[in-house]
Parts: structure tokens; C-alpha cells; sequence
């Protein structure tokens, strides 16, 4: 028998049989549809993370006391910015202080970060900070501050809640007791979809001096901001960092925040992945289930074909074919759904709980959960067709 | 005229509720071909399945078939398998039609299995749909069809390889008499005109009538001849 006539003789044998193909179909369409926006959703995270990666460029270094966060113990000193602005290949290397505070913005309040920083050091690093109003902060501004595009406009908001000029009231407390003070707006950022070390779309720029006066810092800092003058010296640089400074310093490149989020975003996607493969191998049982039933239905047919000259493999090609175009059209509605599902769980992250997930369909996905579905669907004909194949023609023939 | 089939001491057992049965038991046979052969004998006396093994549905459990000289028991499943498609055709009591499918489609059958082309496949369907006298109804399903028009199809569809042996298992036993004496006469007809050659199991006297020469199978042996001249 031709293939081309194996598989219209299959196609009209499931169009017989339309409900429970229908259902053998839904089956595998869940598990292909929860496999897709599965791997998607991680690929998109992935991407983001990679994405902004590329815009710091991968010479950046972030170097962070151990331990528990900004607020906690852990602290830097200029004198250990002094030393890894000594170490060979450093070409910047910046000092940060970043502390939350309450915020009074346009008769609003809110607990936000007030970041500071030396100004041209700073842009040099993290360079994709552009000024959408006024000017970015200078060295000796003491009682300027500029607003992230999401503290100047809040996400929601139709209009900024803030212009350049007017006054920003910050209360912080400290062991003395409560201690406020006044900055002006000097300017306003544009949007930047988050940065490395800090997003500067949600915090306040203020200028290191005013910052170090605010909090009271004296010497100490939070973070060092390193730009490594070429790629390949990233990780003698980021070495040389550990060794300067010794143990208890988080010393993380762009690069290797990538590599992190990349094997985390692995996991879970074989971890994802893995649980939504479980759903297919159900519609794959399902499928066995329903095709045994059904080869035993047409036990007669199958007699009648082997009457009329079909070998043992036309029959079993035939019923693997029936299998294959469950499972095939299975993984590409699976897929198709799959894509929309998707965008349901992504707008709901972002509804319930203000997370951004772009899901991301690869080709590579597309094919892999189609291949997935289509394997699925042969393994599961496997033994019905098997069984099939192998009747006794003369039995099969006198089968009611 | 040429030995078509030979049959030489066939025996069949097979086991049914724990115990051997044997449904033939030594069965020696010679058709010519051409001949237009009837097999009587009451239900049980093994005539189906002398049909089946002579039909290569079935294997023996003893004894040889020789189609053309050729020895069956030498062949693989595979060659059975082509040999059904294009040396057999079977015509059952109840037609075995594929219910899904119309009558061209059913006809198309051994055609498509044949590997033969769609257009060529469509063009001798239809040809043989006219010759059986189904012109007018060749895209009816079984379901829309009469008992005898369906068995017209079955013949149509036993031919589609235009196989030497036409083997038909109580052919008219699902059908009233007179139609029942129509599809014989068909096959009658199909007999003189193209000399192939027809083995009809049946146990219907009028079928026999019809016929150039009886078996009579009685407990798996073959216990009678009757040989007519027919005008």
C-alpha cells in the first residue's frame, strides 16, 4: 500500500471515530499546550535576564559585602574601593550607597530607594541611564535628586506625578530618631526596563556626598560598581577582587549573573517541563486505551483488509498512522494554545502579582513539543497497532 | 485444461474449549480452471474452512495446496498476503463491505492495497461497478444498498485485481431466493465470459444447481462427487 493511501485510509477511519478523537486529541493538546508556555515563560525569563546583560555589557562587575543586604551589617569602605581601583585591568571603579526611605512625591508616600552615587563614574558603567527631563545629578549637588521613570510615573498612572523643579520630602529613621530631608527634582529618567546591580527605573539618584550625609555613613558604602577594560579579563579581574578584598565579598560579573540565570531557568524548564511531559504521557495512556478498544472494534475490517491482501505491515502502518495524526495535530493545537496560554499566565502574574513574564516561543519549542506529541502518540499505538497487525485473518473474519 | 488448484491431504485442527477439533481431516482435491465448483455439506462439516486454507487465509495443519503449481506452505505471510490481493477473490455471506465507505471505495480496496495508482484505481472501480450492473449506484454506502446490491459489490471487489479464483463463502445465504439466483447467475455469467474459475461453499440446492460439478464435505472429508454436463 502507498503511504499517501495508508494515511487517508487512517484519516477516515479516525473521521469515524470523531468524538474520541476528538477527546485523544484534547489529551495531548493540554500536555503540549502546559509544555509550551511552560518553556516559553522560562525562555522568556532567560531572554530578559540575557537581554539586559547586553545593554550593561559584559565588562561590568558588582562587588557586594556578604551576608545579608544593604541594611544588615555587611558593609564596604572607600579605602576597599581604593584598593580595586588599584587592581590592573579595572578601568572604573565606583562607589554606591543605597538605602530605603519613606518618600513624600506630589502628596504621595512610599517606601523607595535612594540610591548614591558618584555621578560621572556611574554613567560610565551603567550606561544605559538616558534623561528624559532636566539633567542627571552632579558631584556636588547636595539637594538635587533625580527620579526613576517609574517613581516620577508611577506603572498605571496616565500622567507624572512629578515635575522637574518641584520638592521631594525624605523621612528615614535612624538610631537618634526620625531625620527628614528636602531635595529637589533636577531631573527625570527614562524608562530602562531594569539594569544590573540596580534598576534605575525605582529609585532616587542622589549624589554620593549627599547620600553618605543622609545616612550617615561616614566611610562605609554598599556596593562597587567595576567596569573591566576588556572581556577577557573579566575573570582575572573579578579574581583579583575576592583576593583584595578576601572572604565575604559577593563579587558578581554580568556574565556570570547570566550563567547563574541561565542554569536556573534550565532547571526549571527540565523541572517545568518534566511535570507538564507527565500530563502527555496521560493522553499517551489514554490513547492506548481507546485505540485497543478500537482495533477490537474492527476486528472485521481488519479481516476484511487482510481478505482483500493487506500484509501484517499495511495494517500496522495503517493504525500507527491513525496514532501519529492524533498525536501530531495534538502537538500543533498544543502548541497553538500553548502560545495563548502563555499570555493568560503572563497577564495574570502581572495582574495578581506585578510580575513581567514575556513568554518567548522558539522554533526550537514549536518543534520540540510537536516532535514530543507526535512520539507520544506512535508509542501509544504501538501495541494496538501491534495487535492488529498480528490478528488471524479467518478469526478477525468471524469476529460479530 | 490446466489443474488450477491441488489440494493433497489436508488436515486441519485447531483447539476450541480445551480440545483438538479437527475441522478437516485429509482432503484431496484438484479444481481446473475455469470450472465453476460448488463444496456442499451441513454446517460444521469443515467447508468454510477449506475454503479459508484454499484461499490462503489459513495454513493447514497437514497437507499441502498448490496454486499453479506453486506449493503455499513454501510462502511467506507476505507472499500470502499478494497472492490474496491479486490471485483470490473472496465474496462472504454477509459481503463484509466496509460500512464507512462507498461502494467505488470498497472496490478501490484491493486496488489501493495493489499499490495501483488513484486515477487507474477509480477508472476500474467504476468499470467493474457497470459490469456488475451497479452503475447508478457506485457512491452509495453499504447502508443505502440492498442485500443483493451490496454482494454485487463484494463481486465487483473480488475481481478488482481480475484474480484466476473467485472463492465465495455462502454467497446467497443473506439473501432471498430470487436474488440469491440473480448473483449466481452473475457469477455464472462472469465465469463464462472471462473463465475464472469459482468455488462456492453454500449449502443451498438451487446454488448447486447452478453449478458444473458438487462436493460433498461430511466430518472434514470430502464423502461425494456429482459432475454435470451443463448446457
Amino acid at each position: 500500500m502507498r503511504t499517501l493511501d495508508t494515511l487517508l485510509y487512517a484519516l477516515d477511519g479516525v473521521r469515524e471515530r470523531k468524538f474520541r478523537f476528538a477527546l485523544n486529541i484534547i489529551g495531548i493538546l493540554i500536555g503540549g499546550a502546559a509544555i509550551t508556555s511552560l518553556l516559553a515563560i522560562t525562555q522568556g525569563v532567560n531572554r530578559d535576564v540575557s537581554e539586559q546583560m547586553e545593554l550593561l555589557g559584559p565588562t561590568t562587575i558588582a562587588v557586594t559585602p556578604g551576608g545579608f543586604g544593604y541594611g544588615g551589617k555587611g558593609f564596604l569602605t572607600m579605602k576597599d574601593m581604593e584598593r580595586v581601583r588599584r587592581i590592573p585591568h579595572v578601568e572604573v571603579a565606583t562607589p554606591i550607597i543605597s538605602m530605603s526611605a519613606t518618600v513624600v512625591i506630589g502628596g504621595r508616600t512610599g517606601i523607595v530607594s535612594i540610591v548614591g552615587v558618584v555621578p560621572e563614574e556611574y554613567l560610565q558603567v551603567i550606561k544605559n541611564i538616558e534623561v528624559a527631563e532636566g539633567r542627571f545629578i552632579r558631584r556636588g549637588d547636595m539637594a538635587a535628586a533625580v527620579l526613576g521613570a517609574n517613581i516620577a510615573q508611577p506603572p498605571g498612572e496616565e500622567e507624572p506625578i512629578v515635575d522637574v523643579g518641584s520638592r521631594i520630602a525624605v523621612t528615614i529613621k535612624t538610631e537618634e530618631g526620625i531625620k527628614k530631608a528636602t531635595y529637589r527634582v533636577a531631573g527625570i529618567l527614562k524608562e530602562t526596563g531594569g539594569a544590573f546591580i540596580i534598576s534605575p527605573d525605582d529609585v532616587i539618584y542622589i549624589s554620593l556626598r549627599a547620600a553618605q550625609q543622609l545616612f550617615d555613613m561616614g566611610n562605609r558604602i554598599h556596593r562597587i560598581a567595576v567596569e573591566a577594560d576588556a572581556i577577557e579579563n573579566v575573570e582575572y579581574v573579578v579574581e583579583a577582587i575576592e583576593d583584595e578584598l578576601g572572604e565575604g565579598v559577593l563579587v558578581i560579573s554580568a556574565g556570570f549573573v547570566r550563567e547563574t540565570v541561565g542554569r536556573i531557568t534550565t532547571s526549571l524548564q527540565v523541572l517545568l517541563g518534566g511535570v507538564a511531559a507527565i500530563s502527555l504521557i496521560v493522553a499517551g495512556i489514554g490513547i492506548v486505551n481507546t485505540m485497543t478498544i478500537s482495533v477490537m472494534e474492527r476486528t472485521r475490517e481488519i479481516g476484511i483488509l487482510k481478505a482483500v491482501g493487506a500484509k501484517n505491515r499495511d495494517v500496522l502502518l495503517i493504525f500507527l498512522s491513525e496514532a501519529l495524526i492524533t498525536g501530531l495535530l495534538g502537538g500543533v493545537l498544543g502548541v497553538l494554545s500553548g502560545i495563548f496560554l502563555g499570555q493568560v499566565i503572563s497577564s495574570i502574574a502581572q495582574l495578581t502579582y506585578n510580575i513581567v513574564l514575556s513568554p518567548y516561543i522558539t522554533p526550537t519549542i514549536c518543534f520540540t513539543v510537536i516532535l514530543f506529541s507526535s512520539i507520544t502518540g506512535v508509542l501509544s499505538g504501538l501495541y494496538p497497532a501491534w495487535r492488529a497487525a498480528n490478528l488471524n485473518p479467518v478469526e478477525a473474519l468471524r469476529y460479530e | 485444461m490446466t489443474e488450477i488448484i491441488r489440494a493433497e491431504g489436508l488436515v486441519k485442527e485447531y483447539i476450541q474449549g480445551g480440545r483438538p477439533v479437527r475441522a478437516l481431516d485429509g482432503v484431496d482435491l484438484a479444481v481446473e480452471e475455469g470450472e465453476f465448483l460448488a463444496i456442499m455439506g451441513p454446517s460444521g462439516s469443515g467447508k468454510s474452512t477449506l475454503l479459508h486454507i484454499l484461499g490462503a487465509l489459513d495454513r493447514p495443519t497437514e497437507g499441502r495446496i498448490l496454486i499453479r503449481g506453486v506449493d503455499l506452505s513454501r510462502l511467506s505471510d507476505v507472499e500470502l498476503a499478494e497472492l490474496r490481493n491479486r490471485e483470490i477473490g473472496f465474496v462472504f455471506q454477509f459481503f463484509n463491505l466496509i460500512p464507512r465507505m462507498d461502494a467505488l471505495s470498497n472496490v478501490e480496496l484491493p486496488l489501493a492495497i495493489a499499490g495501483i495508482p488513484r486515477e487507474e484505481r477509480r477508472r476500474r472501480a467504476i468499470e467493474l461497478l457497470k459490469l456488475v450492473g451497479l452503475g447508478d449506484r457506485m457512491t452509495h454506502r453499504p447502508s443505502e444498498l440492498s442485500g443483493g446490491e451490496q454482494q454485487r459489490v463484494a463481486i465487483a471487489r473480488a475481481l478488482a485485481n481480475d484474480p484466476s479464483i473467485i472463492l465465495c463463502d455462502e454467497p446467497t445465504g443473506n439473501l432471498d431466493s430470487k436474488t440469491g439466483e440473480e448473483v449466481i447467475g452473475l457469477m455464472k455469467e462472469l465465469n463464462l465470459k472471462s473463465g475464472k474459475t469459482f468455488i462456492i461453499v453454500t449449502h443451498d440446492p438451487a446454488v448447486a444447481q447452478m453449478t458444473e460439478r458438487i462436493l460433498y464435505l461430511h466430518d472434514g472429508r470430502i464423502v461425494g462427487e456429482k459432475r454435470r454436463e451443463m448446457p
